[in-house]
């Protein structure tokens, strides 16, 4: 026997090694769901957390209203101002929203990419080293919570669910660098502009649209929203604003880079999405063998 | 409290975490990245002062936590933890444990806990950082964060530690004779 097999420390710590990598290489496949162990360890934690973080939430939410009474005088004097817009749009919208409607019913359309049910849920947890930007919420399965779907706040779309336990969920924020994190998005203008939200420049914090087709004009300042064309995310959820645009490297596509509209630091309460359009693979097929 | 007190201190350090990433201001947010490190510092303390295999046993334990609840990468800190507490039981046989030792090694322990999972995530492509940004971002900053954490903890919970440690040291030396 050799006597290098002698060592017990060297043996133990080659055994940790392949372990590691086992376990790493088991954990990075894309699983469907999480195993029973997992589920049960992160509902009970997420029991105690909750329990914990609410009151602190509430400590820290009494000194933010203090902070945001000093403010009130100067918003109200803004938001005065924007009232008699707001009167006109709302008008606007009433119509506008009529005639859609109208529309729909001529076409025999009762449902659409951009409607959703939205579950509410407060935040219980954010991962303390920030490698993976993950919050984890305090709605799971039992609510309808699924893997995949887009989580917003009031400000626009922050992540999408990472994956759930029967009482909690992990969500995944934009801004986590995940190779196999990508966004079907829109640039709102004269013609709608397709590309994919994928990576983050943590440098600048901005997100990045890739793949936008060379000869579409695209200028800063335009608004970048979720097509729903993933199959995933309703259609129309507020992403941001571009900021800049650069040309690729080999001169095909462009790259913009979008500011995030929602504050992706400061997050307490958050929606889930639960689109109400199914996505219907059956369709595809039956319209291929029609035609 | 004698079997309880570690336990009980180290739940309560890793909520602690959880509160701090969730509460601090966004302007400490955007420039730099504090990462609370208060169980491992803990741990730290429980080795030093207490008992090497709890300490260990204890750095697994939250190590798999910590993998389980956030990353859903398992062996991150599982591995790392036991492992630093390890290399920090080492270096503590060979120097004396004052105040400026332990504060010594801790800076070096997690320099090596946070360079050893910043190169487990540049292996895995999760994160572009480079070595400068690294250190001057999230390096720096969590060091800091930790080591004021540790001093302030020092005293009370070496105190108790040694105390606890007084116990279990003349019970079992009373099961023996």
């Amino acid at each position: 026997m050799p006597q290098f097999l002698l060592n017990k420390r060297l043996i133990i710590s080659l055994v940790c090694i392949i372990v590691l990598v086992a376990l790493i290489g088991f954990s990075r496949q894309e699983r469907s769901k999480l195993s029973w162990p997992e589920q049960l360890i992160k509902d009970t934690t997420g029991f105690v957390q909750s329990i914990v973080s609410k009151p602190a939430h509430v400590v820290a939410g009494f000194f933010k209203e203090i902070n945001d009474i000093q403010k009130t005088y100067e918003e109200n004097r803004v938001l005065k101002q924007r009232l008699d817009e707001y009167v006109q749009l709302k008008v606007k919208v009433n119509d506008l929203e009529k005639k859609n409607e109208e529309l729909k019913r001529i076409l025999n359309k009762d449902t659409d990419l951009s409607e959703y049910d939205p579950i509410d849920a407060s935040v219980l947890a954010r991962n303390p080293d920030r490698w993976n930007e993950i919050i984890v919420i305090d709605k799971g399965e039992v609510n309808g919570v699924k893997k995949d779907m887009a989580v917003i706040t009031i400000d626009g779309m922050i992540g999408k669910v990472k994956s759930t336990s029967k009482f909690t969920s992990n969500v995944q924020l934009l801004s986590t660098m995940d190779p196999l994190n990508r966004i079907s998005a829109i640039v709102q203008g004269e013609e709608d502009v397709f590309g994919v939200i994928h990576g983050y420049d943590s440098q600048q914090e901005r997100l990045l649209l890739k793949e936008i087709p060379i000869d579409k004009k695209i200028t800063k300042g335009q608004d970048v929203i979720t097509s729903g064309l993933g199959c995933q995310f309703p259609r129309g959820l507020y992403i941001g604003k571009i900021t800049k645009v650069e040309t690729d490297k080999n001169g095909l596509t462009q790259t913009a880079y979008v500011k995030p509209s929602a504050n992706l630091y400061d997050i307490d309460y958050v929606m889930v999405t639960k689109r109400v359009m199914e996505c219907e693979h059956v369709n595809l097929t039956d319209e291929g063998g029609s035609s | 409290m004698n079997r309880v007190y570690v336990p009980l201190v180290a739940i309560l350090c890793f909520i602690g975490e959880n509160l701090f990433v969730s509460l601090i201001p966004s302007v400490a947010y955007d420039n730099w990245i504090f990462v609370p490190r208060f169980i491992f510092v803990f741990l730290i303390f429980v080795t030093v002062y207490y008992d090497k295999k709890t300490g260990i046993f204890y750095a697994f334990l939250f190590g798999l936590l910590q993998d389980v609840i956030y990353a859903e990468i398992f062996g991150i800190y599982l591995f790392w933890y036991p492992f630093t507490i390890y290399l920090v039981y080492l270096l503590m046989k060979v120097l004396q444990s004052n105040i400026f030792m332990v504060s010594l090694v801790t800076i070096v322990s997690l320099t090596f806990l946070e360079f050893g999972i910043y190169q487990i995530y540049l292996l895995l492509r999760e994160t572009t950082m480079n070595f400068q940004q690294f250190a001057n971002i999230r390096l720096l900053p969590t060091i800091l964060l930790n080591l004021i954490f540790f001093l302030i903890l020092f005293y009370p919970v070496k105190k108790r530690l040694e105390y606890y440690n007084k116990i279990r040291r003349d019970e079992e030396g009373m099961f023996q004779s």
